[in-house]
């Protein structure tokens, strides 16, 4: 049974994946090893076999996005917004009662 | 002795047949730069994340939170900024290479590109080395 050099570091990033869920700073530690693992293995692989298509680097964009919307979400939990104080109902003003025809048809 | 010529001929064909091409050795290069770069994106962001989500949890009220926001913000700027020029600047290449066009200018612009990102890589992520690029003196 051959087992490729990709296939060893993808165990172990695995492994160093599932350390990181640990508290700090071994979990900071597994997290930091476990990218250095995942990026030799992406490499280990990527020089096997021909490239037809080259892979393109991700936008950060709307990633960072989506931690401004947790951000924003956390905050509006940490701090609810209070109602404010019920003030007398603002209502338009009501047409003036209907009158009378003043000009009945004869 | 013909034998021999032929037979070294025949290898010397063969040995240039399994050479690599320039381009696919360029091409290999470039996915894995791509490749170790988008694995370390969501460390990135992660981290990036946590630290905000740390100034939350200090905060005392709402405007409180979003200074403390604004300094994090501050602080991945130039982070973002570089990334994208990263980006910008490999997808450039990649397509010279696929194109199989002059890359010899676009992989410098990358080696910028890409010494610019680790000028400003944050302390607390230790720094993958992509494809032996070896930048000058940083900062």
């Amino acid at each position: 049974m051959s087992v490729s050099i990709g296939e060893v570091l993808d165990s172990l990033a695995q492994v160093a994946t599932a350390a990181s869920a640990l508290p700090a700073p071994i979990g900071l530690v597994a997290r930091i090893i476990g990218a250095a693992l995942s990026a030799a293995s992406a490499i280990a692989k990527a020089g096997q076999d021909p490239v037809v298509e080259i892979e393109r680097i991700l936008s950060a964009d709307p990633l960072v996005q989506k931690v401004h919307a947790e951000w924003a979400d956390l905050i509006a939990k940490k701090f609810p917004k209070t109602d404010p104080a019920p003030s007398a109902p603002q209502t338009l003003p009501s047409p003036p009662p209907a009158r009378d025809d003043p000009y009945p048809d004869d | 002795m013909r034998f021999v010529k032929y037979a070294f001929l025949f290898f010397f064909l063969f040995f240039l047949a399994g050479c690599p091409d320039p381009y696919q050795i360029q091409a290999q290069t470039a996915n894995s730069i791509s490749l170790a770069a988008n694995t370390s994106l969501p460390i990135l962001i992660e981290e990036f994340k946590q630290q905000g989500t740390h100034e939350i949890n200090l905060s005392k009220n709402e405007n409180d939170a979003v200074n403390r926001l604004v300094v994090i913000e501050k602080k991945w700027q130039p982070v973002w900024k570089a990334w994208e020029t990263l980006r910008v600047a490999h997808n450039a290449w990649a397509s010279i290479i696929e194109g199989k066009g002059d890359t010899i200018a676009s992989f410098l612009a990358l080696k910028d590109a890409f010494c610019g990102l680790m000028n400003v890589w944050p302390a607390e992520i230790r720094a993958i080395p992509m494809s032996g690029i070896v930048c000058g003196v940083s900062k």
